[in-house]
């Protein structure tokens, strides 16, 4: 048995493969879910790590991004300006799966350990509320980011990536023949690269297929175009994993050409998301999700309106305003429904006496939401964008694009930029029609392969293509493919020459925003695994070894800044993260509003006899609908190996280390399955089997997976080979249903059950349906905890969230309080989309452990700030019908939870050494070494903040329980690069929590005493939270200091206290939510809310269904006022 | 040496209440000299079988409880169940039922003492010593419970010179350091006291050299002089004093780790005396699930006779009712609070994912009690065997609802859980048994199991006289 790791750079690492054959070395592989990310080849000290550090540095010149090029011996004299222990901050951008990413990275000791979104770039400063751009505040504007970005250093130490070239020169394939892998250097790789270089400049590039992802950046069309130039009869293959071309397709056949497009979402007072994960998948969601809060203030006069019409619960879905779930495949229907009524332009006022939304039968319902969208839209032509998701057919995105033309939206929320680019006169083929050539199959029967040699430039496609199509055969079938690999993964195997890629913080590279701003990427740090960026790969392949990347990336940059660039331009560039006012001209185009005649469009009252009918009772066993998403953990499957991500609840379900089929409860009542059970989905010739994950509000008929589980090398976190029968993988790999991937959208699917139970770990219980006590008591609880009104109600009563509490004299002192500071934090709900991002963040700024699969499900996750997610449905209805299993219309409301920092703890009381304690500042402290272990703290506290490490998880954890393994400790040296120095890392058996970032308080501090004017500013101070949040729903800050921004929200009439009847006094407030539901989608209970005039929200009611269902548990819902 | 009668105890049935007359307390009619030579027996006659078997499991048991104490300090408590919310599991769910069983030897020995409830001298020997091998194997729980029980010696106030500060004295489990402690010492002085010059005899009659030089040091150089005696009586009286109040705090101050926090289903003011009750009753049903057997292996049924036994029957069932109206009355004050979380945690104890326990519970310590109403069951040795196992199965589960069940759902639901234990935690239990028995074994082994001064005190005035004539004692 073997494990196809590398037996490379023996300098500096000893290989993994000394371990082959070994008992150890088998349960070594065996260990599924090991420390912070992975493993670490033993025999890299500290020490040793640092000299290695030291050289990078110092000769890696051509990095200088950090230091001066004459700084090239070791530190004997100190760079200028450069202070041990003190972080140093570089903007970079990089992207990824086509995926700009704008951050400001924070490094320590040469070692990037954090990022961040960078605040100064237009596309994010572009976004300033209307609250707070008085100049004064904007620096509180963090940008943001999302959880791939937060998780990105992860990866980058991540000691499973690829360490060397091989070379397989008998060819790849199954597991027994990677014997023969063959470790070879980049010297005999680029011999060999120029070799084919000179043979294919002679024959055009025939028999030369490139495979790529669509990416933004200058740098690369610049060398696709040369490539072309060079090799014009080469074949180039664009290759998107997830596919998103649709939209431009239908923006191309709608009379917009090229042009690409972006959303400006602050400036749409009514947004529709059709199917459109706009918040959550979108590639710029973090964009999106500032646009989106800056309006959520809430006021009548700027407060927009979302609605999501989905399938899936997203969290665009949950930050919604209001919600319809229908099947994705009737999405185009509902579109020519809607557009129907927006060309019949009548407004439809509801009258008064109409019944409450919730009453109506679902034909109603659907009928008043068309209209009222449509009344609405109608009321904000220019104001209102209609977006549809990526993955729904040309003729659904042609039908949203007609529409918003006619309600006048382009140019205003829908901008199209003409944004330039080398590479788009090139003609690129589809990835099947390279399989047919390559296989030298076409429709008339056997043609010779058309191939000789493949570049595959993008990550990992035998694992990301689906089933139907068969890469890995025409792979076989071309004599030479090159691959650039992350890790020896899937599509490696069937590579002779796989040469690692540079991890995005490792390389030269550059990008253009969505707004087309152009910005350059610079390494952070030198190549760790001696990886090479796809650019060079890219220049060693095309033969232009003549110049490197940095100066290639150089030079477009002095081609994009008009022909000239000094070195001081150069740096201020680099030095601001992007070339200023680069952005691209809107394009000139017109968009067509008529509808395509050859398309016959079924008429609108067709569609509402026979297709949308979602009734309960239209779940057709034999005719389900599958969607296929990307995992927001893991994406298309290139981040298994990284845990923060696997163990990243995900959003909703709160699923970890898995995926699963994704249903409502009544499909699945219907098709007779349970939660956890396995059930076999079927498609034509195509089968797979996975769990069954129920989620209220899920539409009816419709089940949604993920892709991107189930990888069998990915690394010994995400999945690997353990010998050649037994493979372990994390979720189940969807391949085989999974069709050519421009469809996203599967009907006719048949499901069925097995019976079999299968373990799915949630950090946050499923909904248990089989549990209706618990679920009515939760119906009861959630709109306390998290408490919402509507608009209406908010203009009415703004202080609609506080309870009439009897305030009772506390038994205890607080704590005597410094006078010069008072940290506390609120969240505002009506921003807070439950993104994840801030999850991370902190795990990555405060080194959270990261705990595996079967501990997460004995509830042990390690996570400071969780997300908290509660359905909520109308309570009497419910009641009426009797069910709280199968909530109708739920809503979902989601709440960042982390230590609230009581000012009389309940923690603190009860800890018998005094390890958790208040600082003067009312910070609730936790002294990790005086902490013993009691967990009475963690009993006694009401929000379940508290993180007990119950093994020593940030050292070592694996078989029979973390037994003491030399080998584990070895491995978490690489890893352990990741941790932030500034946070202690806990052991076993102490107890920890958030401390709103304590060491960046410090920081604030000392910076505000040494360069200040030894005052700390608001806004000086930010949480890791507060930095990764797009939507500035968090904020931190001096209660003391009355001009803050904290303070004023603290005293925002929708402030309040979760728990607050605990007299415990928590810090950090909550803002409660408003949602902005037009009067005739309200319900009864939002038409007359009982907030402001009773503390109980349920109390005196008389109408239609009062009467009925109010017994004893009904009762308890008044009990806690 | 004086013959020992034996006599069918069923023959002369002392739990028949005449009015007018006090029921003999012993039968059979012993002399000094039998009741010296029925205690001594015990530990000077070869042992019966069963005990070497009985003492083969339990010290293998208690050895296995050791080393897993061992694997858990190496590896961490991450091997049992707990998680969050459930931070507190079977380790303290058993602390609790030790320190609950712990309370039986005090209440006989002292209170009963206190109240010259004269039935107590033929079992407050061996409740005594129940109750320190109870609080023994109590005490080890929240040492190795702590996530660095090596470090689990910060909870003592002693003077640290590195730290320089004492511990958080707010903290209810400081207070259990002190209850438990206070307990336990008062507790083994007074056992040890009195058993002083019951010591003294078995020095006396010790053929070995060896056993007569460690009893002679345990005995203290007691001579039985009247000057002993009647300093022996005074202090006896004092520690009595001393340790009654104990009786009521050790278990209140327990059962305050819950009260004063503020977890629903914790948080309710009925806990002291509820928790006091509640130890009383399992208490008295461990010395009852004990000296049955002991007193049958040991042929000590004319000292511990069925009146012994019968009225520690209507003790366990008042106690027992006692727990019931407890139960009865939380769930009134749930409902009668209208407070939110308090109801459901009520609701959910009894109708949530935890029902099987509560109704385990229940039947357990509510229902098989009642039992003892009939006199036929009260004097059944079998029975109240049974009931008596029953009882304590029944108040571990009462530990394992108050503790598990309310901190599964607590306030927030998005952190509700559901507790698993894992093999260690059913292990360790066991375990905690071995060490409990071996010690209860090594006692029967080596020291007096009856009181043998205080039971002379009793015997009847015919007997006395009797007693006089023959020996000269």
């Amino acid at each position: 048995m073997n494990y196809p790791l590398p037996n490379q750079s023996k300098k500096y690492f000893r290989s993994i493969g000394e371990l082959e054959n070994s008992p150890e070395f088998d349960q070594f592989l065996q260990r599924e879910f090991p420390t912070a990310a992975s493993e670490f080849p033993e025999g890299v000290s500290r020490r040793r790590w640092i000299q290695l550090m030291g050289a990078s540095l110092a000769f890696g010149g051509a990095s200088g991004c950090r230091y001066n090029r004459e700084q090239f011996a070791e530190f004997a004299s100190k760079p200028e300006g450069r202070v041990a222990g003190v972080p140093q901050y570089f903007t970079t951008n990089f992207e990824w799966a086509g995926r700009a990413v704008h951050v400001l990275a924070k490094c320590l000791e040469g070692r990037p350990i954090k990022l961040d979104g960078n605040a100064q770039h237009p596309i994010y400063a572009q976004s300033v509320t209307s609250e707070h751009n008085d100049g004064k505040e904007a620096k509180f504007e963090s940008a943001g980011t999302d959880t791939f970005t937060q998780a990105a250093v992860l990866s980058l130490y991540d000691p499973d990536r690829l360490g060397s070239v091989l070379h397989r020169e008998s060819k790849r394939g199954d597991f027994e023949s990677s014997d023969d892998d063959q470790v070879a250097d980049w010297t005999s790789f680029t011999a060999f690269a120029a070799e084919q270089a000179k043979s294919f400049e002679a024959s055009k590039g025939k028999g030369l297929a490139i495979v790529f992802e669509p990416s933004s950046s200058p740098s690369w069309h610049r060398w696709l175009a040369d490539t072309k130039a060079k090799f014009p009869e080469a074949a180039f293959v664009e290759y998107e994993s997830v596919y998103r071309r649709n939209q431009s397709k239908a923006i191309n056949a709608s009379g917009g050409g090229k042009a690409s497009s972006f959303y400006r979402l602050d400036k749409a007072k009514v947004i529709v998301s059709v199917d459109d994960n706009l918040l959550g998948s979108d590639p710029n969601s973090v964009v999106y999700a500032r646009q989106f809060a800056m309006n959520r203030g809430p006021s009548e006069k700027q407060m927009n309106r979302l609605y999501a019409i989905e399938s899936q619960y997203s969290i665009t879905g949950a930050a919604a305003d209001f919600r319809l779930a229908i099947k994705s495949s009737q999405a185009g229907l509902f579109l020519d429904r809607l557009e129907a009524l927006i060309d019949a332009g009548k407004t439809i006022e509801g009258s008064k006496d109409e019944k409450p939304y919730n009453e109506l039968i679902w034909q109603e319902k659907l009928d008043r939401t068309l209209q009222t969208i449509a009344t609405d839209l109608l009321a904000n032509k220019g104001n209102s964008l209609l977006t549809v998701g990526a993955h729904q057919e040309v003729d659904v995105q042609q039908t949203a694009i007609r529409i918003n033309a006619k309600l006048g939206n382009f140019g205003k929320t829908w901008i199209l930029l003409d944004i330039p680019n080398a590479s788009q006169e090139i003609d690129t083929i589809r990835l099947d029609d390279f399989v047919h050539l390559a296989l030298g199959t076409t429709e008339s029967g056997k043609a010779a392969p058309a191939f000789k040699t493949a570049w595959l430039l993008v990550p990992n496609p035998v694992f990301t293509l689906a089933g139907d199509i068969a890469l890995s055969g025409a792979l076989e079938n071309i004599p030479s493919v090159v691959y650039a690999a992350d890790t020896d993964d899937e599509t490696a195997q069937l590579a002779d020459w796989v040469v690692p890629a540079a991890h995005p913080l490792e390389a030269w590279g550059d990008v253009r925003a969505v707004d087309g701003t152009y910005g350059v990427g610079q390494p952070q740090i030198e190549s760790l695994r001696g990886g090479k960026s796809l650019l060079e790969i890219g220049l060693i392949l095309s033969g232009a070894t003549d110049v490197s990347s940095t100066q290639y990336v150089r030079n477009t940059a002095t081609e994009i800044a008009g022909g000239s660039l000094s070195d001081r331009q150069w740096k201020e560039i680099l030095h601001a993260g992007f070339l200023a006012s680069s952005a691209a001209k809107p394009a000139e185009v017109k968009i067509a509003t008529d509808k395509p005649t050859i398309t016959a469009v079924p008429g609108a009252e067709a569609v509402k006899a026979t297709t949308i009918d979602l009734g309960s009772d239209s779940v057709d066993e034999l005719n389900l609908e599958i969607v296929v998403h990307p995992s927001d953990s893991v994406y298309d499957g290139r981040f298994a190996n990284n845990g923060w991500l696997q163990e990243l609840p995900q959003p909703i379900t709160k699923l970890t280390w898995d995926n699963a089929a994704i249903m409502s409860i009544r499909t699945a009542r219907k098709l007779g399955l349970k939660q956890g059970e396995l059930v076999h989905l079927t498609q034509g010739e195509a089968s797979v089997r996975l769990p069954v994950f129920v989620v209220p509000g899920h539409a009816e008929g419709s089940i949604a997976i993920n892709v991107g589980y189930g990888r069998s090398r990915a690394g010994s976190v995400g999945g690997a080979v353990r010998s050649p029968k037994d493979t372990f993988t994390v979720g189940t790999n969807l391949a085989s249903l999974r069709r050519w991937n421009q469809h996203s959208i599967l009907t006719g699917v048949s499901a069925k059950g097995t019976s079999i139970p299968y373990k799915l770990s949630t950090t946050q219980d499923h909904f248990a349906i089989d549990d209706e006590g618990g679920m009515r008591e939760i119906a009861a609880r959630a709109p306390q905890l998290v408490r919402e009104g509507t608009l209406e109600e908010f203009s009415k009563a703004k202080t609609f969230a506080k309870m009439h509490l009897h305030h009772e004299d506390s038994m205890w002192k607080e704590p005597a309080i410094d006078q010069h500071h008072a940290w506390g934090m609120t969240i505002d709900l009506n921003k807070c989309i439950g993104c994840n991002a801030c999850v991370v963040a902190c795990q990555a700024e405060n080194n959270v452990p990261i705990v595996g699969k079967e501990q997460v499900s004995r509830g042990r996750e390690m996570h400071w700030l969780r997300i908290d997610r509660y359905f909520q449905c109308d309570y009497d209805v419910t009641e009426d019908k009797g069910d709280f299993r199968d909530p109708i219309d739920p809503k979902i409301v989601q709440q960042p939870m982390a230590c609230a920092h009581c000012e009389t703890a309940p923690c603190e009381q009860v800890c018998p050494v005094a390890a958790t304690v208040h600082t003067e500042e009312g910070i609730n402290a936790m002294a990790y070494n005086r902490c013993i272990g009691t967990r009475y703290c963690a009993n006694n506290c009401p929000y379940k903040v508290r993180r007990f490490n119950y093994f020593n998880f940030n050292q070592q954890y694996g078989y029979f329980y973390g037994w003491n393994d030399n080998r584990e400790k070895a491995n978490a040296k690489l890893q352990q690069l990741v941790l932030n120095p500034e946070v202690t890392v806990r052991g076993r058996g102490v107890m920890e929590k958030c401390t709103y970032c304590i060491q960046r308080v410090q920081n604030g501090k000392i910076k505000a005493r040494a360069t200040g004017d030894g005052l700390v500013h608001d806004g000086d101070i930010r949480t890791a939270c507060q930095d990764a949040c797009a939507s500035q729903a968090i904020v931190f800050g001096d209660l003391n200091d009355k001009t803050s921004r904290v303070y004023a929200m603290q005293h925002d009439p929708r402030a309040y206290g979760l728990l607050e009847d605990l007299n415990i006094k928590p810090r950090t407030l909550y803002l409660a939510r408003v949602r902005n539901v037009p009067r005739r989608l309200m319900t009864y209970d939002q038409i007359n809310p009982q907030w402001n005039t009773s503390p109980d929200r349920h109390g005196s009611h008389d109408h239609s269904h009062g009467e009925t269902g109010h017994d004893n548990s009904h009762e308890e819902a008044k009990a806690n006022s | 040496m004086a013959s020992i009668t034996y006599s069918n105890p069923r023959e002369i049935d002392n739990t028949v209440d005449v009015p007018g007359r006090r029921s003999t307390l012993v039968t059979g009619n012993q002399t000094f000299s039998s009741v010296t030579e029925m205690v001594c027996r015990v530990a000077e006659a070869p042992q019966p079988t069963i005990w070497y078997v009985l003492f083969g499991f339990s010290s293998l048991t208690a050895l296995m409880f050791v080393s897993l104490i061992g694997y858990l300090i190496l590896t961490g408590v991450g091997i049992w169940g707990n998680m969050n919310p459930v931070f507190w599991a079977w380790p303290i769910v058993n602390f609790v039922f030790w320190v609950g069983i712990g309370h039986a030897g005090t209440l006989i020995s002292a209170i009963l003492f206190i109240f010259r409830q004269n039935w107590r001298t033929s079992i407050n020997r061996a409740a005594e010593a129940m109750t320190i091998f109870a609080v023994i194997c109590a005490a080890i729980y929240p040492g190795i419970h702590v996530g660095r029980a090596w470090l689990a010696f910060w909870m003592f106030p002693y003077p640290s010179l590195n730290l320089w500060m004492w511990p958080q004295f707010r903290s209810p489990l400081l207070w259990d350091v002190f209850a438990v402690g206070t307990y336990a010492s008062v507790s083994l002085l007074f056992w040890y006291m009195g058993m002083v010059p019951d010591i003294a005899t078995y020095r006396d009659r010790s053929k070995t050299p060896l056993r007569r030089f460690l009893y002679g040091l345990l005995s203290l150089g007691w001579t039985g002089s009247s000057r002993h005696w009647l300093r022996y009586e005074k202090a006896y009286t004092i520690l009595a004093a001393l340790a009654a109040p104990l009786v009521l705090s050790v278990h209140t101050v327990v059962s305050f780790d819950f009260a004063v926090s503020q977890v629903p289903g914790w948080h309710t003011t009925i806990f002291p005396p509820y928790f006091v009750a509640g130890a009383i009753f399992s208490g008295f049903a461990m010395v009852m699930t004990l000296l049955v057997p002991v007193r049958s292996i040991y042929k000590l049924e004319n000292l511990i006779t069925l009146r012994h036994l019968d009225n520690m029957n209507k003790i366990i069932l008042a106690t027992g009712s006692l727990v019931g109206l407890a139960y009865a009355t939380e769930f009134f004050i749930a409902w009668y609070s209208q407070n939110m979380f308090e109801s459901f945690a009520f609701m959910n104890r009894a109708f949530g994912p935890y029902w099987w326990a509560y109704w385990t519970m229940v039947s357990c310590n509510v229902i098989s009690p009642q039992l003892f109403w009939f006199k036929k069951c009260r004097t059944s040795p079998i029975i109240m065997v049974i009931i008596s196992i029953f009882v304590n199965i029944g108040m571990w589960f009462e530990r394992f609802v108050i503790t598990v069940t309310s901190l599964s759902r607590d306030f927030l639901p998005s952190s509700w859980g559901y507790y698993r234990p894992t093999m260690y935690d059913g292990l360790m239990f066991f375990g905690s048994f071995g060490v409990f028995l071996t010690l209860f074994l090594l006692f029967c082994r080596f020291l007096p199991v009856i009181a043998i001064s205080e039971i002379k005190g009793i015997l009847s005035i015919e007997a006395h006289r009797e007693a006089h004539s023959h020996d000269h004692h």
